[in-house]
């Protein structure tokens, strides 16, 4: 038997596959939301659709929504930046807790 | 103005500081470049960059560049072509213990986009000072004294280091312009993954409301003060072809820049004045060069 | 068998040979001497379309281990060479390559890190860090166990980076009869890599997240690699030798007239040479004395050494090698031997002599000493002083067989 076919587990090499579900259960466990004392809220009216909060949250979890930009509070760590650049203030810092 | 929704190949969250523009930096480097990808990070608050769906080829810190060469070349040796071999580095891992790495890759013409988020000081291991961290800036090992008053020396132009190693792209951006910064990504993409030209080196000021002193929200206005103020000219050097990219008509007061980050308030008239003096001197260069086209 | 080519070529060039042989697909180098000449070779192989190989001049010892790490974790045959001070600037990523179970190969022709000439002190810091390391004693050797040692690390029992060390100068620069393998040989002997699981492949569809098992497992299971090496290592040997005719000891150990030796004398790489001449001579005056010459340093042959000891009882045993352990006043080697055979009932007496340091030559007047202080030990019991400085036993600093 070559040297090439051994049947042999290393843990040391071993991969896990990140498919939908595992990419799911990391987003759930990290828990950053947890970070948050102020927390982003969106003006659906006032929004102009402009997306730049879509470009400039840090971890882009504002995605562009049917009537307005939305946000994914799972993963919101409450920093502010869309608030602040929002050219029509359409998103305001609320206090979590 | 507004971006395409992407299939995105970072995956949020990640375990980066509220507010952190490398996270940003980062974010769209690689999702403008798409899953055709490798990344190698160094050492870094990149480093803890959370999951990605590209492969990470791994590093230590002063190799992040001839680790991309060596993936690079292992790559093209499999049979893959056209992969892009991405690098995100710090500014630590590029002006300082990366230098030599780096310089050697853009000579041999490797075919690597290097990002580096400056944010001028060694963050992820507690704020320490760097090549690249402005002249009388606090840092942890150039801390405000009753002496010595921050650090004493002016720091490296890297850009302008790369532009001697005859590279089809050197180019600085800010993430207050994000379209700027999504071109500069994609001509990294055409010179050097699909014509193979060389090293695209680009470099995004990465304002650190951590380290830098100020509260996160301010993080993109922060770098589009510094634009304004010509602290972070913004050009590009597209296979000796020079362009500057933002014109601010007249340069902000850099006391206005300055007076925002706990790191940099306690400048004296006087510094900012000589800070200013060379900032300016800089800044007319530039245009000069702007005007002759290289 | 293809019949060989016999050529008379230097060690560095037999390595380089080797390297054309096992279509090693990325190379990275950095100038250094003894070295320089692998990678002159290797580069006039492929600007000749000799070898189909991606080759990066690095700018540095370190950044080439990097670049290595970085083109051995796209599954692809990598290799390449240094020593001595460059050895040592790599050694940050050394570590890494073993870490992410990269079957390197290191060709490493021993260079002092205090001359330029050979010792052994540049790649023994590298010998607690899980390389797999195989002392050669000839450029034949040299050429033999490069091709056996991409069979060896690439198998996925082992899966180890691997070092082939020879003499800087000694053996890397002197020319000696070699007999060149045919590709279509070498194709029998090692079949194209097959990775065991590859890091970087942007090809596929989905992500793979690598578990990062804790560090003390990680560690264990290296262990368990050194562990099959043995065995795998005497396997290459014996496959080696059915289709070459060539075999080295069992792979591990190579011994020499110790049938009825009383008093043993063990030596390493070119050394060897000069001191089977030495046991001849002795053998002649009717002294009983024998040699074992220590092919595969690192994994340790433990159980052979045993084997040895309780088959041949030897009374006195003397260990030569070109390092020494500061603070410890004696060599790696000497150690790790003493250790294998200590819990032993029937251990021989064990003398250290710390021979060539910085490249000096391991002349015929300074080995009979030495034997003949091994000899005095098996005969009396006593020991006269445990480690031997080679300038105590009147070796003179000359290296003839550098120029």
């Amino acid at each position: 038997m070559s040297g090439q076919d051994q049947k042999i587990e290393w843990k040391t090499l071993k991969g896990r596959r990140l498919d939908e579900d595992a990419i799911k259960k990391y987003k759930e466990s990290r828990g950053v939301w947890a970070w948050r004392v102020f927390k982003p809220v969106v003006d659906e009216e006032a929004c102009r659709r402009c997306w730049l909060c879509v470009d400039y949250c840090p971890e882009g979890v504002i995605s562009k929504g049917e009537k307005s930009a939305e946000i994914d509070y799972l993963l919101c760590k409450g920093c502010g930046v869309c608030a602040e650049e929002c050219p029509v203030k359409a998103i305001k810092m609320e206090r979590e807790r | 103005m507004s971006s395409q929704t992407v299939e995105r190949v970072t995956v949020p969250p990640t375990g980066a500081c509220q507010g952190c523009a490398m996270v940003l930096i980062s974010r769209h480097a690689l999702d403008t470049l798409g899953r055709n990808s490798v990344v190698t990070i160094p050492a870094s608050c990149g480093a803890w960059s959370g999951a990605m769906l590209i492969d990470r080829g791994p590093t230590q810190f002063p190799s992040a560049a001839a680790a991309a060469s060596g993936v690079a070349a292992g790559l093209r040796a499999a049979g893959h072509k056209e992969t892009n071999v991405v690098v995100i580095a710090g500014d630590g891992g590029t002006y300082d213990i990366g230098l030599q790495a780096l310089s050697g890759a853009a000579e041999r013409g490797e075919r690597i986009i290097y990002i580096c988020q400056n944010n001028q000081a060694y963050m992820n291991t507690g704020i320490q000072r760097s090549g690249a961290t402005p002249r009388w800036g606090w840092t942890t090992t150039t801390p405000v004294g009753s002496v010595i008053k921050g650090k004493t020396v002016w720091p490296k132009i890297m850009p302008e280091i790369m532009e001697a190693h005859h590279v089809p792209l050197v180019a600085t951006a800010s993430i207050h312009n994000i379209p700027d910064y999504k071109r500069k990504i994609k001509l990294a993409y055409e010179l050097t993954t699909k014509q193979g030209k060389g090293l695209s080196y680009i470099e995004v000021l990465n304002t650190c409301p951590t380290g830098w002193r100020y509260s996160p929200e301010k993080m993109v206005t922060m770098a589009r003060l510094a634009v304004e103020t010509g602290f972070w000219p913004v050009y590009e050097v597209v296979e000796g072809k020079f362009k500057l990219n933002i014109k601010p008509k007249e340069l902000k007061p850099l006391k206005e820049f300055y007076q925002m980050q706990g790191r940099l308030r306690h400048l004296t008239d006087e510094q900012i004045s000589e800070t200013e003096k060379l900032i300016h001197s800089r800044w007319e260069r530039l245009l000069e060069r702007d005007q002759r086209g290289y | 068998m293809v019949e060989e080519i016999i050529d008379f070529i230097t060690g560095n060039d037999a390595v380089a040979y080797a390297v054309k042989m096992a279509r090693v697909k990325v190379v990275a180098a950095y100038p250094i001497t003894p070295q320089s000449p692998v990678t002159e070779k290797i580069a006039e192989y492929i600007n000749n379309g000799e070898m189909d190989t991606e080759f990066i001049p690095i700018e540095g010892e370190h950044s080439c281990l990097a670049a290595m790490r970085g083109a051995g974790v796209c599954g692809v045959r990598v290799f390449t060479a240094t020593c001595g001070p460059g050895l040592m600037y790599a050694h940050e990523n050394l570590e890494c390559v073993h870490r992410d179970r990269t079957p390197l190969v290191i060709a490493v022709p021993n260079r002092s890190y205090s001359s330029l000439f050979a010792d052994y002190t540049d790649s023994m810091p590298e010998s607690t860090t899980g390389f797999i390391q195989v002392f050669v004693e000839s450029p034949q050797e040299a050429l033999d166990t490069t091709l056996q040692a991409f069979r060896v690390a690439e198998d996925h029992r082992v899966l180890m980076p691997f070092m082939v060390l020879y003499d800087g100068y000694v053996t890397s620069h002197t020319g000696a009869t070699v007999r060149l393998p045919s590709q279509e040989d070498v194709d029998k002997f090692l079949p194209p890599f097959k990775p065991y699981a590859v890091r970087v492949d942007p090809s596929r569809s989905e992500f793979i997240q690598w578990d990062a098992p804790g560090v003390p497992i990680q560690e264990m299971e290296h262990e368990q690699a050194m562990e099959n090496a043995r065995e795998v290592i005497k396997i290459a040997n014996e496959e080696y030798a059915k289709i070459f005719g060539r075999r080295y000891g069992d792979g591990l150990l190579e011994t020499y007239r110790v049938e009825d030796a009383e008093a043993v004398l063990v030596t390493m790489a070119s050394m060897t040479g000069t001191a089977r001449q030495v046991i001849d001579m002795l053998r002649e005056k009717g002294e009983k004395i024998g040699l074992i010459r220590l092919r595969t340093f690192r994994p340790f042959p433990i159980k052979e050494f045993q084997a040895l000891q309780e088959k041949y009882s030897f009374k006195a045993m003397g260990v030569c090698e070109r390092d020494v352990t500061h603070g410890c006043r004696y060599g790696e080697v000497y150690g790790d031997i003493k250790a294998s055979l200590y819990n032993l009932d029937n251990r021989p007496k064990m003398i250290n002599f710390i021979l060539g340091l910085g490249g000096a030559d391991i002349r015929i007047p300074t080995l009979t000493t030495a034997c003949e202080k091994v000899h005095y030990t098996a005969k009396t019991g006593k020991i006269e002083k445990e480690s031997w400085f080679g300038a105590e036993i009147g070796e003179v600093e000359t290296r003839l067989a550098a120029f």
